[in-house]
This record gives structure tokens, C-alpha cells and sequence, in this order.
């Protein structure tokens, strides 16, 4: 099934997206990037975290965005969950209005409905996805309260049986995520995520901070999360071998800009772009 | 100019914000103020005088819509409110077949500050709870009335009234509107409709 | 020796200057044209430290005047220490009538209860309200706050809730229970107990929430809709008092302070001193009674 011949049937469209941090000069974007080996604009110091980013994702796929920090990969996912304000550009869900609205430029109360039932994201550091001050049921709860949901014995029932699903053992259901694992909480950040079944989950370095073998565990997860609801995912990450798990497809981010875009099998077997051929060969 | 000398800074501000308490907690009641012998240019009613002296001092601003008789200056010498333009006033007076477009630009809050909109004192020709000729027959509902009240209005256009219930239907943004008039017997008399009164009317 | 002769006049009606009533009347106006939504003031200092009743007597004094019959309660008493200063120093500050009679009041000021007796038209609650910021034991932050409630985003409390009922087995704490005010805005009730909660929705009278450390004001005005939070499958409910009788009047079906006697036996005894007094003599006031869902 190549692209072309779905051209309607994209989940989410994203064209000309920009970030930057200070005063852009009209020669900034011009003169940042992989070229010049930098997102620092040479006039203004504005700093240019991603620009002119163009792609399509389609229901069900797994898109990898892989470059090193800096690159503007985590940039682009808290820029597509509404977390940051894009400096400019468009995006589009398939969803809402048919796809013929800019959600950049959409209220503050219909981006906290996306977020709500549209999106999950799950962060690098559980503290930024979960109230520590809640049990792991309510911060799942917090998300099924969101979507209107004002029934606890179904709040229970949902949360626990997301909690099965994650294979976070049920008793700890009422316990806070600060007496959890590394691994555990990533986890219940997992559940609370895909609580209200969005199509569309971004996951940045969900795994970075994680002992090796508990990554495994919880890649392995995802993956079989991913199979079983038929979610469409961004996953985020510097780990090739992460990439290579879980995406169908890759970009490689360089300085804000797509330096490489393709299969992800395709992009670890034969890199074109001289930085992916770096990546790849430094992947063990 | 006239600095009026019969009105109690402290007796006569405190009965007469009594009532317009009143008058916003029960939207659609007719409230009397407490008379107070007054000559205001012919721009402003004394209802519209004793609700700006109640409510007004050196730390707010209002805007006077009709001014051609100095009500503006009668307005700050009995006040010490400042003249300012509008958009940025915290009390605006006005008369009820006054333009929609007065409302335009008014200041409706803010989301996160709703409180800070703009007070409008609006001058009708006569209300009461019997019906009243060429008028409007108004009907009252929302937080503070018990079940629904009616007045009939004279001297209060529709699309004024349309224009006000488009810029409070962003609650919790909006404007607060005091209506005032003189009583068949003279008596100073307000009715409170504040942002959340839902409102319905036929003309008469 | 110079004499001091700043003191030796009188102070202004009710003691706060003009300006600053004027300033709390304009605010507390807001107030009632927002429902529930908490309007900043700048308040001035009183003779009474900041959370011994400044906010509900900011109110009070700006509402007062000459024609006015002042009440006021302190968790339920006329008599308590707290409640005597203030009314000594409303009547020295105004010269206004002062009772102890609900029925009879026109301003009544109250800490933790609303009066046992249904308030009418004619009168005005104004109640002292320590942290009038509901979403406070949720979220620290007064920025972040304001934009939930602007957004109306209540979600953390009502994981809040969720929460006790996971560890405590009920929805709530003893007071302060959150309500919702005609749709929209989330708010604190002032620590009142559950069982004044309902009198709170579709009042005859009007209701003024002054908080004076905190410097806001919130209202609920009469005939206005005002829910507790509460689930599908877990209601709200008001304390208990099935087969609680007061040992002082014999009477049920009011609000009950809990007391133990000398000998250590528990005992209860009605909590509003006026509505104990009347019934003592055989009356028995309007109420508003709630009966918890089965």
C-alpha cells in the first residue's frame, strides 16, 4: 500500500511546522540547519528548534523520529500535543472538521479536548505525566473524569482493567506511582495515555530512562499495545534500536530539519544522508 | 459643574448600593432609591447620578456617552471618577435607545478576570410591572429570579438589548447593566440585569 | 506636652473609610453578577488579625446601615467569644440594632454554619471563608488556578474526591464541601458543614463569601443552582442524625454538636444557639431538610 493511493486516508497531516526560541531575523531559517551544522542564527541568537517540518501519518502506523538532543524530535511531539506554541506552520487531524482546520490555531478549550480524547502522550520522566499526589487509578481516573466520565465503580472498572493491560498488578491500583518502579511508572503513564482510546499517541523517550532489560519489557509492551488497538504512534528517540523495534517508518531529525525520511527498515539497512550512515553505524 | 450638597457620601452611598444589590441578586425587580434633591445637566436621570455617586470614586473610570451639557464634568466633580475613552472605562452611561455599537467596544473581561468588565448605567423612559404603551414587555430568568419576572420597559431598544446579550454570551466575559428611570411619582428608580439574566421580549 | 488629639475623634460609620467601602461594594457587585467566581479586593487593616473574620466584617461594614438589625454566629453561637467581639464592635462602630433572633436579622454574619432557620428575602448571609480558593489542596499555583477555572478544567478536584472515597470509603472531608454554582463555577462553600450545603441552591436570601487573608469575594446569588460534586453511583450526603435526639431540647432533625458530659457519656446537642433556644420554648423554625439517597 504506498501513500499515493490513500491520499485522503492520513490520520494526521503536518506541514511547514517551525519553532523558534527568540527573535527570528527574516535570514534566520535560511541561515540554520544541518548546512551550517547549527539552529543558532548567526544575527539574532534565536535559536531554531524545528523548521519547516513536512509529513503525513496514517491510522495505524508507527512513525520513528530519531536524532540526537537537539535535534528538535521532542520539540515537534509537545508541539503536536498542544504542550508548546508553534511559531508557525499547520496541522491537521483527519478527524476534526474533516481535516480542514489548522489546530495551531484552534481555542484553548478545543486543544484540551484533543488532548483529552484525540491524544496520549507519554513523557521521558513519569513526574511529567503523572500527579505523584494521586494513586495510579486516579491519575488514570483524572483522564476518564476529563472525558466525562462521573461514574467511580466504571472509573474502577476501566482503570483497572487498563492497569491489566500494562501488567501493573491491580492491587497497586490504589498505591501512588512514588513507591512504583522506573519501569512501572512508565507504565501506568502507558494506561493513563490510552484511557479514552485516542487514535494518536506520541511517545517521547518513553524507555531512555530505564534499565536495559526493563526498556525490553516495556517496548515489548508497546508493541503489543500498538498491534492489538490498532493505535497510530510518534515514538521519540535517540535509540536506533528502539527505532527499529517498534516504527514502520523513520525520520531522521539534523538541527530542526529532515535530513532523512523513510522505511525504517529501508533507513537501517541502507542510510543515504551522511548523519543517518553515522547513526546507523554507531547502532549496536 | 454642580457639586450637589444634599447627598450623604456615607448614608445616602450605602442605602442606595443596598438597593442595587438588591438589584443584581434579582434581576427584573424594580428597586426605588432613596430620593436626594439633585439638578444634574439633562443628560443624565437621577437614578443614573445616584448610581455613579454610590459607585464611583477617584480609583475608577466611566464614560459618559452623552455629554453635550458638561455630564461628564457633573459626573467627575460629584464622583472624583475620571473621564476616559470607552473601551476602557469601568462605568459606562448611556440611554437605552442608544445604538447597539455603543456596546462594541466595551470592556467584557477576561476569561481568567471576568470581574474587571465594564458597568453599564443605562437610562430608560419609564419601567413598571403593569403594562406599559410603545414599550417592551420584558421577560426575566436566570440566577436570582423565582421562576421568571416580568417589566414592561419603555425606551429600550431591541437591538440594544441583542447587542448586549452577544457580548455576555462568552460567559464568564460580559457586562453588567443597570437600567434606570424615573417613577411615574419622581422617585429614582433601578432595575439590575446583569450578565447572567437570560432574556426574552415582544414589543408592546 | 503636645496633646494627641488624632484619637480623640470619632471614627467613620462602620469604621472602614469611604473609599475603601466603595471599592469592597463594587467588587462584591461583580461578585453576585458572577456566580461563584472568586473577584479579588484590596482590602484595608482591621482591629482583628486576618483570619479571625476581617473578610466577612470587610463585607459586613460595607453592607451595613442605620436600618439594619445585625446578627452574627460563630459556629452556631451567638456567644461565643469570637462572635461577641465582632458584634460589640459592629454595634459600637454603627449604632445598629443587634439580635440573636435568625427571624429578626437583615445582616447576618456567620463563621461554619449557615443558620438552622430558612433565611427570606429580606436578609443577607455574609460568611467568613478561610481559603476561598476550592482547587488550592489540588493545585498550588494562583496562575494555574485562575486558568482552570477560566477554562472551567475541575478535573483534579474531582479526582480529589475520587481519591477519599478510595481511602476513606466517602466523598468527603467534614466541611468545606466543593459545589458547583449555576453550571459553571467550582467553589468552596466556607467551611460549612455538609448538612448546610443544600440550603445553599435556590435560597431566598443572597449569599456574600468574604475571605479576608486571602482578599477575595465570591456569591451565590437567591434562586441559583448549587450542587455538591458527586458521582453517578456515589451521591452526596449530609451527616446523620437517625434516632439522635438533643439531650438539652429532646428535639431531632437538626444539625447536632457532639459533646461528652462530665461523666463521659456522649451526648448531642443542637448546634444553632438561637434555633436551640426557640425550640426550647416549643417552636420549631422553617428548615430546609435533605434526605441523603438511599
Amino acid at each position: 500500500m504506498s501513500h499515493q493511493d490513500t491520499e485522503d486516508g492520513w490520520l494526521l497531516r503536518v506541514r511547514s511546522l517551525t519553532k523558534v526560541y527568540g527573535d527570528p531575523a527574516e535570514t534566520t531559517l535560511a541561515r540554520t540547519g544541518p548546512k551550517f551544522d547549527s539552529n543558532i542564527c548567526p544575527d539574532t541568537g534565536a535559536i531554531v528548534a524545528i523548521a519547516g517540518i513536512d509529513f503525513d501519518l496514517y491510522p495505524g502506523e508507527v512513525l520513528g523520529v530519531v536524532g540526537e538532543s537537539g535535534s528538535g524530535k521532542s520539540t515537534l511531539v509537545q508541539l503536536l500535543f498542544f504542550d508548546q506554541e508553534a511559531t508557525s506552520g499547520e496541522v491537521y487531524l483527519k478527524s476534526v472538521d474533516g481535516g480542514r482546520t489548522n489546530l495551531l490555531t484552534a481555542s484553548h478549550q478545543r486543544k484540551r479536548y484533543m488532548r483529552n480524547h484525540l491524544l496520549g502522550m507519554v513523557y521521558q520522566n513519569p513526574r511529567d505525566g503523572l500527579n505523584f499526589s494521586f494513586t495510579s487509578g486516579g491519575n488514570i481516573a483524572e483522564k476518564l473524569l476529563m472525558a466525562g466520565s462521573f461514574h467511580v465503580g466504571r472509573i474502577r472498572d476501566r482503570a483497572s482493567y487498563l492497569l491489566m493491560q500494562t501488567e501493573v498488578p491491580i492491587q497497586r491500583m490504589d498505591e501512588t506511582p512514588s513507591s512504583f518502579s522506573g519501569g512501572m511508572q512508565q507504565r501506568v503513564q502507558i494506561s493513563k495515555a490510552i484511557a479514552n482510546n485516542p487514535p494518536l499517541v506520541f511517545l517521547d523517550e518513553v524507555t531512555s530512562g530505564l534499565d536495559v532489560s526493563v526498556q525490553a519489557k516495556v517496548l515489548d509492551l508497546i508493541r503489543r499495545l500498538q498491534h492489538e488497538l490498532g493505535i497510530s504512534m510518534i515514538v521519540v528517540s535517540h535509540d536506533l534500536g528502539v527505532i527499529r523495534m517498534l516504527t514502520d517508518r523513520t525520520m531522521v531529525l539534523k538541527h530542526g530539519h529532515i535530513v532523512e525520511h523513510g522505511l525504517t527498515d529501508q533507513i537501517l539497512q541502507d542510510p543515504q544522508h551522511a548523519y543517518t550512515q553515522l547513526l546507523v553505524s554507531s547502532l549496536l | 459643574m454642580v457639586r450637589e450638597t444634599a447627598y450623604d457620601d456615607v448614608f445616602d452611598a450605602q442605602q442606595h448600593f443596598r438597593s442595587l444589590l438588591d438589584s443584581f441578586a434579582r434581576p427584573g425587580r424594580l428597586n426605588r432609591l432613596a430620593p436626594v434633591r439633585l439638578d444634574p445637566p439633562p443628560g443624565l436621570n437621577h437614578a443614573s447620578v445616584l448610581v455613579g455617586m454610590a459607585l464611583m470614586d477617584a480609583d475608577v473610570t466611566f464614560h459618559a456617552i452623552h455629554d453635550q451639557h458638561g455630564e461628564s464634568s457633573y459626573l467627575t466633580a460629584n464622583s472624583h471618577a475620571a473621564s476616559a475613552p470607552l473601551e476602557k472605562a469601568a462605568f459606562i452611561f448611556g440611554r437605552g435607545d442608544d445604538a447597539p455599537e455603543i456596546l462594541e467596544s466595551a470592556d467584557c473581561g477576561s476569561l481568567t478576570y471576568p470581574d474587571t468588565s465594564a458597568t453599564l448605567v443605562l437610562q430608560v423612559e419609564a419601567a413598571s410591572e403593569q403594562p406599559l404603551n410603545g414599550g417592551l414587555r420584558l421577560r426575566f430568568g436566570g440566577p436570582g429570579v423565582d421562576g421568571a419576572a416580568v417589566l414592561f420597559i419603555r425606551g429600550l431598544s431591541p437591538d440594544l438589548l441583542l447587542a448586549l446579550l452577544a457580548r455576555n454570551a462568552e460567559f464568564p466575559m460580559g457586562i453588567d447593566t443597570i437600567l434606570t428611570l424615573q417613577d411615574t411619582d419622581s422617585t429614582p428608580c433601578v432595575v439590575g440585569v446583569p450578565r447572567t439574566a437570560r432574556l426574552n421580549w415582544e414589543r408592546v | 506636652m503636645i496633646a494627641n488629639t488624632k484619637f480623640q475623634s470619632s471614627y467613620n460609620y462602620a469604621f472602614i473609610d469611604e473609599s475603601t467601602k466603595k471599592e469592597v461594594r463594587r467588587r462584591a457587585l461583580k461578585a453576585v453578577c458572577i456566580p461563584g467566581y472568586q473577584v479579588p479586593y484590596s482590602s484595608p487593616e482591621m482591629p482583628i488579625s486576618r483570619g479571625w473574620g476581617t473578610g466577612g466584617l470587610h463585607l459586613t461594614l460595607s453592607l451595613i446601615g442605620k436600618s439594619d438589625t445585625f446578627k452574627i454566629i460563630d459556629q452556631g453561637s451567638d456567644a461565643s467569644v469570637n462572635a461577641c467581639n465582632l458584634r460589640e464592635f459592629v454595634k459600637m462602630m454603627t449604632g445598629c440594632r443587634v439580635t440573636f433572633d435568625t427571624a429578626e436579622a437583615t445582616l447576618i454574619q456567620t463563621r461554619h454554619r449557615v443558620p438552622e432557620e430558612i433565611m427570606t428575602e429580606r436578609q443577607i448571609l455574609v460568611l467568613q471563608v478561610p481559603q476561598p480558593e476550592v482547587l488550592r489542596g489540588v493545585e498550588r499555583y494562583e496562575v494555574r488556578t485562575r486558568q482552570m477555572h477560566a477554562e472551567a478544567d475541575y478535573s483534579k478536584i474531582w479526582v480529589s474526591l475520587y481519591e477519599a472515597y478510595v481511602r476513606f470509603g466517602t466523598l468527603m472531608r467534614g466541611s468545606g464541601y466543593p459545589i458547583r454554582v449555576n453550571d459553571r463555577y467550582v467553589a468552596t462553600p466556607s467551611p460549612i458543614p455538609r448538612w448546610d450545603v443544600p440550603n445553599l441552591s435556590m435560597a431566598n436570601c443572597l449569599y456574600l463569601f468574604g475571605a479576608g487573608r486571602e482578599k477575595r469575594i465570591h456569591a451565590i446569588p437567591p434562586y441559583t443552582k448549587v450542587e455538591p460534586l458527586e458521582f453517578e453511583d456515589v451521591k452526596f450526603r449530609v451527616e446523620e442524625f437517625a434516632g439522635i435526639r438533643c439531650s438539652v431540647s429532646g428535639e431531632d432533625r437538626a444539625f447536632m454538636d457532639e459533646i461528652f458530659d462530665d461523666q463521659e457519656r456522649r451526648k448531642h446537642v443542637i448546634n444553632d444557639s438561637n434555633f436551640l433556644d426557640k425550640v426550647k420554648t416549643g417552636q420549631r423554625p422553617p428548615q430546609r431538610l435533605f434526605n441523603n439517597p438511599d
